[in-house]
């Protein structure tokens, strides 16, 4: 079920309090849709022992 | 009788020659300082590329630097030249307001670690250069502050963020400048003005007293006018400094000593798969003129497939970066949201509703996106040749804000090729390699593997002295 521009709305009057025009909603959701569509196709990948903070040490490991 | 010295048309030189004539007295400091005045003075009012100048403390600094070359004696290897930086580096009691109201009277209480390397090395400090707002948008315009202009065609945006590093150093203002890259504002500003721009290795410079945008991505980076200079600047700033932890306890090399190595042996990958998707043909011409320039060179071509889950890392960039830049700037979106420019304000508000669990995953998966594409790519070649730009460079109108959609359309397509370079920390060289039917310069960029600096300096360094594209003058400077 895709963000709706209420529902981020509600949440940003309960939570994070940012002055936000109301046309602002509808493009915000649109956003935000995009970036969840991004965030669902890494989980088809998504390794439980896979620390972030291994970054740097990957970047070693790789080096030229 | 008095030795001739070349005073006339030291704008024209390099960093390197500039700083090497210093080195063995056939020019001031102060002189040289004295010409990159007078060419700030000639062009300062049409380009904008400076916020602030401090011409008493950079003439005091080029004496005291003449006074130790009196005694036969240097700094280091950038003694007395003439550097401008991107308005976001740190010095103690100075106001750098990164392109901001919000900063614009806030002075620092630190020193940037690469300002203090550049002080080591010897570099002149010699002012703030313009920046797109926070450093948040691709095309160079910054509402606060008079519009940058592009010296090869004023109807052109600069780029941005470092959009005046690219305009000031393209225009012979300043010999080099430092830019920060967090999704192509060293390389896309650099492709635009002509000139060269280095993304180090994530991790290589370290950020301590520069502008956060957002952690995970941050580069400090050189723009200059020769792959040389962007080597030797690079040397200077890099490496470990006890104040930041992301710099990668690695030796780093002497750049410049390799930059004459023979290109028998290397391998150049031409993309197939997505840098070769919706490229303009003059860029796509450009490009396969370059490839045509290393083959003759020595160098070995290959075609190699860019992995699948590499466009996944250009969606998931804005995902990271808002999420980082919201957290940043939360207090001030809540009270002071009407400081920001509107374009500018805007840009972050979609990361105040990106949940801690998908910015998590995007983190983790960069760990794995960095395993196959380097696996995938970097067993078939030594470096990959890829546009900068896949567009020519657009016109100050294609990218107003009032555009809506299509200036949506135009800022994505802008940093199409660079943000997923900086999702997956690898270097990257952005070196001009011709022009577009309407005149502007395009580039490409060589990406390596992680600390593979070197080895993409030979290669544009060697493109640069086999085509002299960079030599190249903008139409601003009376080309």
């Amino acid at each position: 079920m895709p963000i709706r521009a209420e529902l981020l709305e509600e949440l940003n009057d309960e939570t994070q309090k940012i002055p936000i025009a109301q046309e602002r909603w509808p493009e915000l959701a649109v956003e935000l849709n995009q970036l969840r569509t991004a965030a669902e196709a890494v989980l088809a990948v998504h390794d439980f022992d896979r620390d972030p903070a291994e970054f740097p040490a990957v970047l070693r490991s790789r080096r030229a | 009788m008095e030795q001739q010295k070349p005073a006339d048309g030291l704008q024209n030189l390099s960093l390197c020659e500039t700083a090497d004539l210093i080195k063995t007295g056939e020019v001031s400091a102060t002189e040289v300082l004295q010409a990159c005045f007078a060419q700030i003075d000639k062009l300062e009012p049409i380009h904008h590329a400076f916020v602030w100048q401090d011409r008493e403390s950079a003439l005091d600094r080029a004496r005291w630097l003449d006074s130790v070359r009196s005694r036969g004696e240097t700094v280091g290897p950038l003694h007395g030249v003439p550097m401008a930086h991107k308005d976001m580096y740190y010095r103690v009691g100075r106001v750098s307001g990164c392109g901001s109201r919000i900063r614009s009277d806030e002075p620092a209480k630190t020193t940037a670690t690469a300002l203090r390397k550049l002080d080591s090395a010897g570099a002149i400090d010699l002012g703030g250069l313009a920046m797109v707002e926070f450093a948040m948008g691709p095309h160079g315009f910054n509402a606060h502050l008079p519009r940058s202009l592009n010296p090869w065609g004023h109807d052109r945006v600069p780029c941005g963020s470092s959009s005046g590093s690219g305009v000031a150093v393209a225009s012979r203002m300043v010999y080099g400048s430092l830019g920060s890259d967090t999704g192509g504002s060293i390389r896309c500003p650099a492709a635009a003005n002509g000139i060269v721009g280095c993304l180090p290795t994530n991790g290589l410079v370290s950020r301590r007293g520069a502008m956060p945008m957002s952690w995970s991505f941050d580069c400090v980076g050189p723009l200059t006018r020769t792959v040389k200079d962007a080597a030797r600047v690079l040397k200077a700033i890099a490496g470990q400094d006890g104040l930041d932890d992301t710099p990668a306890a690695t030796p780093i090399p002497d750049y410049e000593s390799a930059l004459e190595q023979p290109l028998s042996g290397i391998r150049i990958g031409i993309s197939r798969g997505y840098f070769d998707q919706d490229l303009h043909p003059d860029v796509q011409k450009a490009i396969a003129t370059s490839l045509d320039v290393f083959r003759q060179a020595g160098a070995t071509l290959i075609h190699v497939d860019i992995p699948k889950s590499f466009s996944l890392c250009s969606e998931l960039h804005p995902l990271v970066m808002k999420a980082e830049g919201a957290a940043n700037h939360r207090p001030w979106q809540r009270t002071r949201k009407t400081e920001y420019s509107e374009e500018v304000g805007k840009r972050l508000e979609a990361g105040f509703f990106i949940s801690a669990v998908d910015y998590i995953n995007a983190l983790q998966y960069r760990v794995f996106a960095l395993e196959k594409f380097t696996d995938e790519v970097f067993s078939h070649v030594d470096a990959l040749l890829t546009p900068v730009l896949p567009i020519p460079t657009p016109t100050l109108e294609q990218t107003a804000y009032s555009n809506g959609p299509a200036y949506l359309k135009m800022v994505v397509a802008l940093t199409r090729n660079t943000r997923p370079i900086n999702f997956l920390g690898l270097p990257a060289l952005s070196v001009t390699c011709g022009f577009t039917s309407d005149g502007m310069p395009t580039s490409f960029q060589l990406i390596g593997r992680p600390f593979g600096e070197s080895l993409l300096f030979r290669l544009g360094h060697r493109f640069q002295m086999e085509t002299n594209i960079h030599l190249a003058m903008p139409k601003a400077l009376g080309a």
